[in-house]
């Protein structure tokens, strides 16, 4: 049973005349998140007051964001830096969200200030990576980075397996 | 930072920070606070900052001028007691569309008493224009209650006289520019001299240059040992006649500042005014270009005298 459900871009450009957008996802936004829905997603995954090293979590009815801006160094000289957020889609009937969003800061540790210079093209193909990687326990391979998921599990006895609704007050 | 006090607050008040994307908001209102050029990534939607300033709180609130924001500046606008309008002056391709927006929160600017403060940013870049080219392409004639400055939130100018006009704006009250120093220099490590400023009402700038300033500084060089990245030294010295020389000492430069009692600021806030300016040069140039140095510690003088 997949972990995540999908594992998305989103970035704000440093150049004139930029708008919030979507950058890129894998795998595909539909089916989990709807058109009707992509804007909500992005204000969610690129919130208001966002700043580099913030790390958030919101939820869209069932399912759940945990995302994380920082900058990107533009490829142009003498354009500011992109503003850009790395976001995954989570489902609290799979996954402990709390313990998720641990694992989520030490994969993003793991990769490091690099992530502001990562070429687009390693950005883009870092989704699926994360994606396959996180899903399987196993590694991830950035760059010149690899997170190794089941010894950070391990170390940080990160327990991922949903919360038993029987925890819950007032559960039957 | 040191152009501004800071004592117990008693008030409020709001200010919002309004202009096309890249205009230089988010670095103006960083070089308010911190006293340096700091490089933004861009604004998402919106943030607030906050500062303490002779007793009032003042709410900064810094929204994103990209075209999907802009909805958002008619919120805040209701509460505010000030807009500042940021012009990026080096990007006259842009000025319609500036001018678009700024047409469209005029009315409620009108309607509520809102003070207006339009700021010409960027005035370092060579491609700035004239002040006047602004007024005309923006039809400021026509407006009211609006005050009009050129600053650079790069260099540093204009800075202070920016704040003291933004802060009467909001508060009604004057702030009155301070005078630090009667006499400013800059040199490298070696002492070749990279700029001189002097408030040429009170000398000539033979006798210093020549004379005095030179001195200080090649005696400087020898006290003065070499200093690490963020680091400072200071030497003062006293002259009868002159007043009192504080020498610095950083990585790259070698600055010099002449204080008299009669300027109204005591010597400690001089010395901090000078401690800012060199780690403004540091932090904002390539040493090796003393043209862009020298450019540099002309345009944040214009704070300190």
């Amino acid at each position: 049973m997949a972990i995540i459900e999908n594992v998305t871009m989103c970035k704000l450009g440093g150049y004139e005349g930029s708008n919030p957008e979507i950058w890129g996802s894998f795998p595909p936004l539909e089916p989990t998140i709807t058109v009707e829905d992509q804007q909500e997603f992005l204000d969610k995954s690129l919130p208001t007051g966002a700043e580099p090293g913030l790390f958030t979590s919101n939820r869209i009815r069932n399912i759940f964001i945990v995302a994380y801006t920082f900058s990107r160094k533009s490829a142009e000289q003498g354009v500011r830096d992109d503003l850009a957020s790395i976001s995954v889609i989570i489902s609290d009937k799979k996954v402990n969200i709390e313990q998720f969003e641990i694992l989520f800061k030490e994969i993003i540790a793991a990769i490091g200030s690099e992530i502001a210079n990562i070429p687009e093209q390693v950005l883009l193909q870092m989704m699926e990576r994360i994606y396959n990687g996180v899903n399987s326990k196993g590694k991830i391979k950035i760059d010149k980075v690899t997170a190794d998921l089941s010894s950070i599990i391990s170390k940080k006895k990160i327990h991922l397996e949903p919360k038993d609704p029987a925890e819950f007050k007032g559960g039957f | 930072m040191s152009f501004f006090n800071v004592f117990k607050r008693k008030t409020s008040a709001k200010a919002v920070f309004l202009g096309l994307d890249g205009s230089g908001k988010s670095t103006f209102l960083s070089f308010l606070q911190e006293g340096k050029f700091v490089q933004h990534t861009p604004t998402m939607g919106k943030r607030k900052v906050e500062m303490d300033v002779n007793g009032t709180r003042i709410s900064l609130f810094d929204m994103g001028g990209q075209a999907d924001f802009r909805k958002l500046w008619f919120d805040e606008l209701k509460t505010a007691k000030c807009v500042v309008f940021v012009i990026d002056e080096s990007a006259s391709y842009r000025f319609q569309e500036a001018r678009e927006e700024l047409d469209k929160i005029l009315p409620m600017l009108r309607d509520n008493n809102i003070n207006l403060l339009v700021v010409a940013n960027k005035h370092d870049d060579p491609n700035a224009v004239d002040l006047s080219k602004i007024i005309e392409n923006f039809n400021l004639f026509s407006l009211e209650n609006v005050e009009i400055l050129e600053t650079s939130a790069k260099t540093g100018y204009g800075m202070a006289n920016a704040f003291g006009k933004f802060y009467s704006l909001l508060t009604g009250e004057e702030i009155k520019k301070m005078t630090f120093a009667r006499a400013i220099s800059l040199f490298s490590p070696a002492g070749e001299p990279i700029t001189t400023k002097i408030d040429e009402t009170r000398f000539e700038q033979i006798a210093l240059e020549g004379g005095f300033l030179a001195a200080i500084t090649q005696f400087s060089q020898s006290k003065l040992e070499a200093c690490a990245p963020g680091e400072i030294q200071f030497i003062t010295f006293e002259s009868e006649e002159n007043g009192t020389f504080l020498v610095a000492r950083t990585k790259n430069y070698i600055g010099s500042l002449l204080w008299q009692e009669d300027m109204g600021v005591t010597l400690d806030k001089s010395k901090e005014a000078l401690k800012d300016l060199m780690f403004h040069v540091e932090n904002a140039c390539d040493p090796a270009d003393t043209a862009t140095v020298a450019f540099n510690v002309e345009q944040y003088i214009t704070n300190l005298m």
